[in-house]
């Protein structure tokens, strides 16, 4: 006979049994905690030179990592360039979220009109190859880390508009909802208490995701030269004012740790979305044993 | 019917095969990088005026002279020169054997034509004013009713240049060779002058030069083949073609195979020389100075000279020098380019408490002012913004494209810019066509004590006389300082592994003796 392990019942407790997880949000909080938290405690300041270091040392004790072409500490850059890019992951992924979820909601709830129009739209907006709209629409607008966040927000939002609209459409033929209609609620509230709770556990699996792609999407507007403004650092940045031949192959310092960390962030990130897609997913309740 | 099956498909399976085998293309490729895009084909018609669309044009149209790094001239179009009418004119004997793409003979006539038409008013050429020098043209370039223009073909390949101001061949042609072009009039003769830049001929434009057009990727890259006819010799080579890309990739391009050769000479840093040599590529260091750093100020926004004067005492040249020549420079207080004729006495240095007293003095109110520079020069921006800071000066930087650089300061857009140009041996090589009504691209309110002076250099018959005319404009300037000088620089050229008898360094007056080139056979 078969037996069952129970998993616990809430999600967050769920995901706490997920090691890998777990592993990947301590990392991803320890990496705020250094981005945040260090510059400030150490004192460091990315935007000066120290001319008696010169242009690109080599790490010393002075400055852990180095320094880059216009002998800037390139620890400190690394730490500030880290606010910069996970602001920019986050904010943008929660722009995407905020307008993302409402449509797919309408989408999917009173179709029709709405769903034809909004996903129509959400075609045209995929139908473009992203980076390139991106880099339009950022040249556009004007390089700053404010406008970087608004347009990947704001072109980000039709994966998740698709990802609510198709659940929407699975939920409002439920019984339950057919029922909370028949006792006469408003369609706001049906969405609101009814719907949304119903098909928005993919959208948190889906978040991180989005974060670390804003993440490497910002990284190659940066490599592109069209990232955030001088003298302000990102990974991507970091990245870029590496990109010539004798720097690649000669000073990896300075562009070996951004590199690393925007790899370990989107890891993390990603490892965080597998891991609230399970912690959610309450046909994963029970595990056989 | 079973054997024809078998046999079919065999002939299928062997015919992409041998698609396969050596490819039996014979062509001889030059594959040409360069950094930044041309703007247009049309020579006269560059929005930014910039050497990247020279040096293309360069390849399609015919100047009249070669001029080397060091400032000696050989013949091109015109075969030999003279001085005439006490100084105020400079006749050209042109090469009779110069035709252009299409067959039709080169003669003085396309040159005085060709003037004519793009000094005419109401021809919208926006580099009109290289003429300017000319007599019967404005300030602008633009021709003077009334007036007699000096450009006259004397005879079939004789053309006569008259100037406002006595000016010997040598003068002209350090100054404007590369602004002069010869265009296929007789293909224009019908042309309302209103129109004569929207013609499709400029999209697959026909010149004398030693490439002739074959197809262009607007902006990424131009196909052009030798013309086996150019009256210097054949290229040694069928396609030259030119493509764009990133900076950084040129050496790379150049070390993996991918390029043969990389405007402008082959220029690398002198951190990328070893990286270069470790590639198995030679390298070899310029002997004159082939560019000249700026400091572009809007003295319409930056009204005050103790301002200006405090921006440039804040600024440690060595620093920045050092931060972008890697020491293949000299910083320098004025646009005299070191090793010529003409000399300067005035030295620069930093004085971070003189600064800050000017800018008590000359009113500053903490406002930020915006610094624009390209994105290969964020860095050196950034540098600027810290030392400018450390005298209390505010500064934003805008990283923009080269065309919206300079677009940008002659619109008043910003503040100062970062700009760099390749220098000549005359004394005004930089002034005179800065500091004129036509072209003030530094917003001075009165430009007449400059252009006074200006005037008088040119007028100038000895070099003594003009070499103290010379101390006074720079002692002006200096007290004004509505640019600020930062150093020239020399460059390492990395020599191509693949294509023979380049001349490296002449490149930096934006010509290139693509006749010369032979690819090597092997």
């Amino acid at each position: 006979m078969e037996t069952h392990a129970y998993l616990p019942r809430s999600p967050w407790a769920r995901f706490r049994t997920d090691r890998r997880a777990m592993l990947c949000l301590s990392v991803l909080c320890l990496e705020l905690v250094l981005v945040f938290l260090l510059p400030p405690l150490l004192g460091l300041e990315p935007n000066v030179s120290d001319m008696a270091a010169g242009f690109w040392a080599p790490p010393s004790r002075t400055h852990w990592l180095g320094t880059d072409d216009v002998g800037r500490d390139l620890l400190a850059r690394l730490l500030c360039g880290g606010q910069v890019s996970l602001l920019i992951g986050l904010s943008a992924a929660a722009i995407s979220a905020a307008i993302g979820v409402p449509l797919g909601l309408l989408a999917g709830y009173r179709r029709g009109a709405w769903e034809f129009w909004l996903m129509r739209l959400a075609d045209v907006v995929q139908s473009f190859p992203s980076i390139v709209l991106v880099l339009c629409l950022v040249v556009l607008t004007g390089p700053s880390a404010g406008n970087i966040v608004l347009v990947l927000g704001l072109l980000g939002w039709t994966g998740i508009a698709r990802l609510v609209y198709g659940n929407t459409l699975t939920v409002r033929d439920q019984e339950y909802i057919v029922a909370v209609r028949a006792l006469g609620a408003s369609r706001s509230l049906i969405l609101r208490r009814n719907v949304l709770p119903n098909v928005i556990s993919p959208v948190w699996c889906s978040i991180p995701l989005r974060a670390g792609r804003a993440i490497l999407s910002e990284s190659s507007l940066s490599f592109l030269g069209v990232g955030i403004r001088t003298p302000q650092a990102s990974w991507g940045s970091l990245i870029q004012a590496a990109a010539d031949l004798t720097v690649l192959t000669a000073r990896p310092w300075a562009w070996l740790p951004p590199a690393l960390c925007i790899i370990l962030t989107v890891f993390c990130l990603a490892g965080i979305g597998d891991g609230l897609r399970d912690a959610l997913d309450t046909r994963s309740r029970r595990l056989p044993i | 019917m079973k054997k024809l099956i078998v046999l079919l498909l065999a002939l299928a399976l062997a015919l992409p095969l041998a698609a396969c085998g050596p490819s039996q293309d014979t062509t001889a490729v030059v594959r040409y990088g360069l950094s930044n895009a041309w703007d247009t084909l049309m020579p006269y018609n560059s929005p930014s005026g910039s050497n990247y669309t020279r040096i293309v044009c360069d390849k399609i149209y015919d100047r009249l002279a070669y001029v080397h790094a060091d400032g000696s001239l050989d013949p091109r179009g015109a075969v030999s020169w003279e001085s005439g009418d006490s100084g105020m004119s400079v006749v050209f004997h042109l090469d009779e054997n110069a035709a252009f793409h299409d067959g039709t003979p080169v003669t003085a006539a396309h040159w005085a034509d060709t003037i004519a038409l793009m000094t005419n008013p109401d021809c919208p050429a926006l580099g009109r004013s290289v003429f300017n020098v000319l007599a019967g043209t404005d300030e602008s370039g633009a021709a003077i009713p009334g007036e007699a223009l000096g450009a006259e073909a004397v005879d079939a390949y004789t053309l006569r240049l008259t100037f406002k101001t006595p000016t010997t061949p040598e003068d002209f042609l350090l100054d404007r060779n590369r602004e002069f072009y010869v265009l296929p009039t007789h293909l224009l003769e019908d042309t309302d002058p209103a129109e004569v830049m929207d013609l499709a001929l400029w999209e697959a434009p026909i010149g004398s030069g030693p490439c002739k057009f074959v197809e262009e990727l607007p902006g990424s890259q131009l196909t052009l083949q030798a013309n086996p006819d150019y009256q210097l010799g054949r290229p040694g080579f069928d396609l030259l073609v030119i493509t764009v890309m990133d900076k950084s990739n040129l050496l790379p391009s150049l070390m993996a195979g991918d390029l043969d050769y990389y405007a402008f000479g082959g220029n690398l840093s002198a951190e990328s020389a070893q990286t270069a040599r470790e590639g198995g590529i030679e390298v070899l260091e310029g002997t004159v100075p082939n560019s000249f750093y700026e400091l572009m100020l809007n003295n319409e926004t930056i009204p005050s000279s103790a301002l200006r004067r405090a921006i440039d005492l804040a600024l440690d040249k060595q620093a920045l020098c050092l931060h972008t020549a890697q020491g293949l420079g000299e910083p320098t207080a004025t646009d005299l380019t070191p090793g010529t004729t003409y000399t300067s006495s005035l030295t620069w240095s930093r004085d971070v408490a003189e600064a800050e007293a000017l800018l008590a003095e000359g009113g500053y109110d903490g406002r930020t002012y915006t610094l624009a520079c390209t994105s290969n020069r964020s860095g050196l921006a950034a540098l600027m913004q810290q030392q400018l800071g450390e005298a209390g000066i505010n500064v934003t930087i805008a990283t923009v494209d080269s065309a919206t650089l300079f677009s940008g300061m002659a619109e008043g857009q910003y503040d100062m810019a970062i700009a760099s140009h390749t220098p000549g041996a005359l004394p005004l090589w930089f002034t005179e066509s800065r500091f004129s009504a036509g072209n003030n691209i530094f917003h001075v309110s009165d430009l007449t004590p400059y252009a006074t002076l200006i005037s008088q250099i040119k007028a100038a018959a000895d070099i003594g006389t003009r070499q103290a005319l010379v101390d006074e404009l720079q002692a002006l300037l200096a007290s004004e300082r509505p640019f600020i000088p930062l150093w020239f620089g020399r460059t390492l050229h990395a020599q191509s592994p693949t294509v023979d008898n380049i001349d490296y360094p002449s490149s930096s007056f934006s010509n290139e003796n693509v006749w010369d080139w032979t690819l090597r056979a092997d």
